[in-house]
């Protein structure tokens, strides 16, 4: 049996797929500010089953960290495909940024010109004429008039191949002890630059299988894993099991995904833990397979 | 590194545009040498008055000597970089499209006049129109930085379309002349009627407050990052091109922005302190 100090680890995987990502460096006044624009620009973005897109906050950043000194923060954004992504970022940050006193927002990925996304370049129109643009480093910024002076916003949005779907699924005797080391794993894994945990809090406990018996709904909740449904259905739970939690990651690269987790099973880990597994959907849905057994082995 | 000297000072002027990396990279040092130049209104072997030392395969010149008089050096070249070690003519870097010019001494009048890409750096003094159209043209500089350690003449950026020109000390009349868009930083005092008949564009003049011509209108302290992410991007060209000493880098105060010029579009703006 796998396991660490003690705690089962389950001889299975996750399985990730790739989605086109992007980042948001979003700068502002004052770190409130920051905070509430990227917590509009990044809300309602759990997961792409019920969402146009996946996004959350990769990390906080120093003035000196930032493209105009000001403080800042990264924030990552995953979509199905290029162009979706693109309509989304143009909804997120001329929704959620653009009007937030004080802010910009600037691209945070190497461009290629072939599949970067329009974004600046169509948020421009909300300044009906009156925009500029500065074509600094080939980079060009608009400057679209607001109330409170100017909002600059980059024009072109570097699009990469992100990894999504990584994930955890943490057993535990009792539900105040699983919170505590779900919550001791979302920390553990949000801390690797370039991730993101997209669901509130970073912790899941709605799990979800592909389909339904209602034929319009593409999800529904995986009832394997419902205590509640013990005797009823065929149970995923560990017979000591009181409660699941699932941890679900977005990442740029497929190594930050698989640190994440393995510093997520590393946290997780504690006593009252009775198994760690993941989720997977047999092979057949993910280009990614990310085995826990394998995560073990790196962590020595 | 191919190194060109010129052999006497000369005050009869020099057309050399054959001066320039990217199509001297292929050529031997004799052919170099049998080029032709017009000297005055002679035709002269660019042999007769430069020696000619090394080879341009890794796409570097550098000049020597005193080439005050040498004109259209680095004139439409797209890629390379010309070292210039001494005070170079009119018309350096004209119509350029990539590569780099650096100029460690004064440069004539019509630097990087129509350049389209590219970087000139000059670490003197420069003379007027840089930047500019020539006479009759529709634009002037279209692309590209122009960064200026000291002082430069008349008609700064005259009709420039896009690009950035930096000019650590002060500049002549009418810096910006019928600007059509880009960016003029000017670090020192800029000269009367800046922005005359300006269309679009920036002229940022963070430590002086020129007088104004009646045609541009007061619109308060700007609120916007743009003038601090070119603050940064000043520092970043100092540091790169090795100006931090010779440009003047002190913080930029909050700038008041002033629109006009209203006897045209009236969508240009010059920004300077309150």
């Amino acid at each position: 049996m796998l396991s660490i100090r003690g705690i089962e680890i389950e001889d299975t995987y996750a399985e990730a797929f790739p989605l086109a990502c992007a980042r948001v460096i979003v700068t502002a006044e004052h770190p409130r500010l920051v905070r509430s624009a990227a917590t509009a620009a990044t809300g309602n973005a759990s997961s792409v089953i019920g969402c146009d897109a996946e996004a959350g906050v990769d990390c906080y950043l120093d003035p000196s960290d930032t493209p105009d000194g000001r403080p800042g923060a990264s924030l990552l954004f995953f979509g199905y495909s290029r162009p979706a992504l693109e309509q989304s970022l143009i909804s997120r940050i001329g929704q959620g940024i653009l009007p937030c006193p004080t802010t910009a927002a600037y691209n945070g990925l190497p461009i290629e010109p072939a599949k970067c996304l329009q974004v600046g370049g169509k948020i421009r129109f909300f300044g009906d004429g009156w925009q500029g643009s500065k074509l600094l480093e080939n980079r060009r910024y608009w400057r679209i008039p607001v109330m409170d002076g100017e909002f600059v916003v980059e024009e072109a949005f570097g699009a990469g191949k992100g990894v999504a779907g990584g994930n955890l699924i943490i057993q535990g005797t009792t539900r105040e002890i699983t919170l505590q080391a779900a919550e001791k794993a979302a920390d553990a894994m949000a801390s690797v630059p370039g991730v993101i945990l997209p669901f509130a809090h970073g912790i899941v406990r709605a799990g979800s299988k592909v389909g339904s018996r209602y034929p319009k709904l593409k999800a529904s909740t995986n009832q394997g894993f419902c205590p509640s449904l013990r005797g009823q259905v065929q149970s995923e739970l560990h017979p000591e099991a009181a409660v699941a939690y699932e941890m679900v990651v977005d990442g740029l690269d497929l190594p930050s995904v698989s640190e994440s987790m393995r510093l997520g099973l590393d946290a997780a880990a504690m006593p009252g833990i009775v198994r760690i597994g993941a989720g997977n959907y047999g092979g057949k849905l993910g280009s990614f397979l990310i085995h826990l057994k394998q995560l073990i082995t790196a962590e020595g | 590194m191919l190194t060109l000297t010129r052999l006497e000072s000369d005050p009869v002027p020099l057309e050399a545009e054959c001066l320039r990396p990217d199509t001297l990279s292929a050529l031997d040092t004799n052919t170099i040498a049998k080029l032709t130049v017009w000297h005055g209104k002679q035709k002269a072997e660019l042999g007769e008055l430069f020696s000619v030392h090394g080879s341009a395969s890794d796409g570097t010149i550098v000049l020597k000597g005193d080439c005050s008089r040498v004109k259209l050096v680095g004139s439409g070249m797209t890629a390379g970089t010309l070292r210039i070690e001494g005070p170079i003519g009119m018309h350096t870097g004209t119509s350029m499209r990539g590569g780099t010019i650096r100029v460690e001494g004064d440069a004539d009048d019509w630097l990087g006049a129509e350049m389209h890409g590219g970087t000139i750096v000059v670490t003197g003094n420069t003379g007027h129109h840089v930047g500019a159209a020539y006479r009759g043209a529709l634009r002037g500089m279209r692309g590209g930085e122009i960064i200026i350690a000291g002082s430069t003449g008349d008609e700064l950026a005259s009709t420039m379309r896009r690009g950035l020109i930096v000019v650590g000390g002060d500049t002549g009349v009418f810096p910006g002349i019928n600007l059509l868009a880009g960016t003029v930083v000017v670090l020192g005092k800029p000269g009367i009627r800046p922005g005359a008949a300006m269309r679009r564009g920036s002229l940022l003049f963070p430590h002086h407050r020129p007088e104004l011509l009646p045609t541009f209108r007061g619109a308060g302290p700007l609120d916007s990052v743009f003038p601090s992410l070119y603050f940064r991007h000043v520092q970043e060209l100092a540091k790169r091109h090795n100006l931090g000493q010779a440009l003047n880098l002190k913080p930029w105060p909050a700038l008041v922005r002033h629109s006009g010029d209203l006897v045209t579009l009236g969508k240009g703006e010059i920004l300077c302190p309150a």
